[in-house]
Parts: C-alpha cells; sequence; structure tokens
C-alpha cells in the first residue's frame, strides 16, 4: 500500500506572498549594496561640483579641503562613483580591488574632517553620524562581496 | 554668494596631514585586508590534482569486462532455471514410471488370474 501526500493548496495571498518572497531572494543585494555607494559618491562629486561654493565651504567640511581643493576633491568621489558602477555591473577581483581602494579612503578623510571640524567647536555632529553610517555600509557591503567571492560562490 | 580667494581661509596644514595620514593608513588597511583575502580565495580554489586520464584500450576493456560480467549473470539464472526444469521433469518421469508399474503389476495380475482360470 503507497501513501501519498498531496501538498497543501495555498490560497492566493499565500501564493503571492511566496512569489514576492521568491523574487525578493533572487535579487543581487550585494550588488545592489554596491550600486548605492556608486550613486552616493556620483551624488556627492555633482554636488561639489555645481553647488554653490558658500553651500560647500562650511566649518565641517573645512578641514577637507585643507588637504584638497572641491575640485579635487569631486574627481575623487567621480573615480570612485565610477569604479562602484563597474564593480556593480560586474564583480570582479581587480575591480574590487579599484574600488576600495578609491572609496575606502575618501570615505575616512570625509569622517575623520567631520569628526576634528566637531572637536573643534564647529562643523555638523549629524555629518558626522551620515559618514559613520556610509563607512559603515561601504565596509560591510565591501566585505560580504569580498566573502561571497573567494568561497567561489560568486 | 560666492567667496573669493581672499575671503577664503588658510589651509590648516596640521589638519591636512593628519587627514593625509587617516587616508593613507585607510588605504594601507584596504591592501592588506585584500592580500588576506586573495591569500584565502588562492587556498579555497586549491584542487586534488587531476587523475591521469583514461586510454581508449582500458576503456574498451572495461566495456569488454562489463559485457562478460553480464554474460555471466545470465548464463548462471539460464543454469538455475534448467535445473529446476530437470528436477521437475525427473519427478514428472518418477510418477509415470510409479503408475507405469502399477499397470504392468495388475496386467501380470489379471494374467495371472486368468491362467489360474485356464
Amino acid at each position: 500500500v503507497s501513501v501519498t501526500h498531496l501538498p497543501r493548496r495555498c490560497s492566493g495571498e499565500e501564493e503571492a506572498l511566496l512569489n514576492l518572497v521568491l523574487k525578493l531572494r533572487r535579487l543581487d543585494w550585494d550588488r545592489i549594496a554596491v550600486g548605492i555607494v556608486a550613486v552616493m559618491h556620483l551624488w556627492l562629486a555633482f554636488t561639489l561640483v555645481f553647488a554653490p561654493r558658500v553651500q560647500v565651504l562650511t566649518q565641517g567640511s573645512r578641514p577637507a579641503f585643507d588637504l584638497f581643493p572641491p575640485e579635487r576633491w569631486a574627481v575623487w568621489l567621480a573615480l570612485g562613483g565610477i569604479a562602484a558602477t563597474a564593480l556593480a555591473v560586474r564583480v570582479t577581483a581587480v575591480r574590487q580591488v579599484l574600488a576600495w581602494f578609491v572609496v575606502a579612503p575618501a570615505q575616512t578623510v570625509w569622517l575623520a574632517a567631520s569628526v576634528l571640524a566637531v572637536t573643534q567647536g564647529g562643523g555638523s555632529a549629524i555629518g558626522v553620524v551620515l559618514w559613520s553610517v556610509l563607512l559603515a555600509f561601504t565596509a560591510l557591503t565591501a566585505i560580504r562581496l569580498a566573502i561571497a567571492y573567494a568561497s567561489g560562490k560568486r | 554668494l560666492w567667496l573669493t580667494a581672499a575671503d577664503a581661509p588658510a589651509p590648516d596644514s596640521q589638519t591636512a596631514i593628519i587627514l593625509g595620514v587617516i587616508g593613507l593608513l585607510t588605504a594601507v588597511l584596504v591592501a592588506v585586508v585584500t592580500g588576506v583575502f586573495m591569500l584565502l580565495s588562492a587556498r579555497a580554489n586549491r584542487t586534488e590534482p587531476a587523475p591521469p586520464a583514461s586510454t581508449p584500450n582500458a576503456s574498451a576493456d572495461l566495456v569488454f569486462r562489463d559485457y562478460v560480467v553480464g554474460e555471466l549473470a545470465v548464463n548462471r539464472k539460464r543454469d538455475d532455471d534448467n535445473d529446476e526444469r530437470d528436477d521437475l521433469q525427473d519427478h514428472e518421469l518418477r510418477d509415470q514410471r510409479e503408475v507405469l508399474d502399477e499397470h504392468h503389476q495388475r496386467l501380470l495380475r489379471l494374467e495371472q488370474d486368468r491362467g489360474w482360470l485356464q
């Protein structure tokens, strides 16, 4: 005697939910995160180039501009955005190294500049929080991507 | 609204040095982490050496061996079936001989009885 267990018939709502979960699981979240980092850097470069100087040269950003002028920062951040975009399009070892070599120092310098500005009595405490979050997000993305790449999953 | 060069404060060289050092340290950290991951990746991708390639003769030998083994199994099964059939035929033959013996005995008895009558 053979006993067969037939699957329970799902309701319409359950089937729609399962399909949504399936679609979300198929998304490549690591590459989406890299894309977010790329957009952030390109947006920052665009802002540095096209925003009025008085809105760019603030007490919070002054330490960063003591190191490089805004144009050079715009080029650096644009390069980081382009490198991150290339990494989001296709994940390779060379693209990872290039992207993080450009992106990570820029972010740490800007975070340090925000912290210096705050400790010197000016700047923006919110800026420190935002740069910290962006740096943590980028670091997490880079580590996840590197682990997936090193383990052969990607 | 644009600041002129005269309005802009002079760059602070100490701050620039601090930020430059932080940027360089970050680059060094990225390089170290990259090296660690390259090392891990190289270890993960290391595989066992490939086994020696099988020659066409070895492959043909294996096919022939499989064929012989298969034929042997079929013949053993046929032998077993034949033995069973032989046993059945022997049993049937024994039964028929016994019946024949009975008939023969009865015939002899009938002849003896007729001799008595004659």
